[in-house]
């Protein structure tokens, strides 16, 4: 014993050397606490481990330093499945007196076995999950759970508790029964487990009582009148029987529409509602395909119409190989001196389309050759063949055709002149002498008309 | 009777050894000998 004052150890009566404190209460409360040790031991001996534990409680409550009392809750909390509650007093109980090795050793053993300790440990956090899946309403979860960790730390005394509590919630009594016979073997003191045991009690004789009653209903319901008269008793037999038969099949057929046919109903509907909202889903599907498929149509067209759009510039009436191809026929014109031919195919011609630098390089050449006056001249002269052949119509469509081509070529207006009077329609002629004198007063052809007018 | 709601609240969960550092700690290690000696330090006082 230590002084509570000083710490001392030294003391004289009830007085202590150290510090001189008065220590006579101080005794009687370890004396009580002591007291409150022993008849812990004395309970824990016959396996009374909740009333141990409380005695303990109190003694370390009395005095905390009663590394024996601290030791011995423990070894109780130890044994009932609770290893860090067990591990807590004894780390607290080495630490308070060090000189005692009750609890280095206590752990040791505790620790030593790596295995079972992984398993005490492993076992507490499946309580846990039990516990919580409980309290959340998934029962048969923590039943299953607590099921498998009774089996296995059968002295885990919290979940033998909860799954006897869940079995008579689900009004499984004997199996509640049996998990509390188990628990109450590790722990015989354990109030939880006794006020189950009672519940389950109550319930099994409650249904023991309810099986013996309809056993003798029964068995009063045959034997009656049946051995008096036998006849009678086998007609009656016979009756019992058919109007059983009739209830068991009226009842079969009441039960059948009442539960089983609206459950095949419920059913029917349901897998009719699934095939329903799968073809729908497939008519979804459909018709976003037939979407998808009507803007790809949509977008082909638009492509089908740019293309028509690209073969037009090639191929239309001025497209690029009708402008290649008129300007082949021209310069095949040109080469047979076909003049006419020449004159459609380049007027014919888009050149603004073209942007070939050859294209264009030979249609300016024909173009100036045709708009120059150089074709002019080539008319010019066959318009003179044709005057110098008396051929005067004919050399009119030339001289004609050269003053086209070069509207200051005077000679040949003068020459259509000639012509019409050489064809002797003076008045036919008249018009292009007077042309001469009005519009090309300067040229060396307006003194020549003036005569001839 | 037994009231199934009322008795599955007096369950708690088990501590763990990984938690054992706050149980120690939470631990109350006040005895008899502290409030006799809390009471005559007042009546010292």
């Amino acid at each position: 014993m230590e002084c509570y004052r000083c710490g001392g150890r030294m003391f004289s009566g009830n007085r202590c050397l150290g510090c001189g404190a008065d220590i006579t209460v101080y005794r009687r409360i370890i004396r009580a606490s002591n007291s409150c040790y022993n008849s812990a031991l004395e309970k824990a001996k016959v396996r009374d481990l909740t009333g141990a534990a409380a005695m303990l409680r109190k003694s370390l409550q009395l005095y905390k330093k009663n590394t024996q009392a601290r030791n011995l809750l423990g070894l109780i909390c130890y044994e009932r499945g609770e290893l860090t509650t067990a591990l807590t007093h004894w780390i607290i109980s080495s630490e308070l007196d060090r000189r005692d090795r009750t609890a280095n050793d206590l752990i040791n053993e505790a620790f030593g076995d790596k295995g079972e300790f992984e398993r005490m440990n492993t076992a507490t956090k499946k309580y846990n999950l039990a516990l919580k899946n409980a309290k959340n309403g998934n029962e048969d979860f923590a039943i299953v759970a607590l099921r498998r960790i009774v089996s296995q730390n059968p002295n885990m005394l919290r979940a033998a508790e909860l799954l006897a509590l869940l079995y008579l919630h689900k009004g499984e009594h004997s199996k509640a029964f049996r998990v509390l016979k188990s628990a109450l073997a590790v722990d015989r003191g354990s109030t939880t487990c006794q006020r189950y045991m009672a519940e389950a009690r109550r319930a099994l004789k409650h249904k023991r009582r309810i099986a013996r009653r309809k056993e003798e209903a029964e068995n009063q319901g045959l034997s009656r009148d049946g051995f008096q008269d036998s006849e009678l008793a086998e007609g009656m037999a016979a009756r019992i029987a058919m109007m059983g038969l009739l209830a068991g099949v009226v009842i079969s057929m009441l039960g059948y529409f009442a539960l089983i046919r609206p459950a095949q109903l419920a059913s029917l509907n349901r897998e009719w509602g699934e095939k329903l909202i799968m073809q729908d889903e497939r008519v979804s599907d459909r018709i976003m395909e037939a979407d998808a498929l009507e803007n790809e149509i949509k977008g082909l067209q638009d492509e089908l119409d740019e293309v028509r759009k690209d073969l037009d510039r090639y191929t239309g009436d001025e497209g690029i190989i009708t402008n290649y191809e008129k300007l082949l026929l021209a310069a095949n014109a040109y080469i047979n001196s076909d003049w006419p031919g020449l004159i459609e195919d380049i007027n014919g011609i888009d050149a603004s389309a073209m942007d070939s630098e050859v294209f264009n390089s030979m249609y300016s050449r024909l173009d100036s050759y045709v708009h120059s006056g150089e074709l002019s001249s080539r008319y010019y002269e066959s318009g003179m063949n044709k005057f110098a052949a008396a051929q005067y119509s004919a050399a009119i469509k030339d001289f004609e055709t050269s003053f086209e081509m070069n509207e200051s070529n005077v000679a040949a207006l003068f020459r259509i002149g000639l012509c019409y009077e050489a064809l002797s329609n003076d008045n036919a002629a008249r018009p292009y002498f007077e042309k001469i004198v009005n519009e090309f007063p300067d040229s060396e052809f307006a003194a020549l008309a003036r005569i001839r007018l | 009777m037994i009231n199934f709601e009322e008795e599955l609240k007096k369950f708690q969960p088990s501590p763990e050894v990984e938690d054992i550092e706050d149980e120690i700690n939470g631990l109350s290690l006040n005895d008899m000998s502290d409030i006799m000696g809390e009471l005559l330090k007042e009546k010292d006082d």
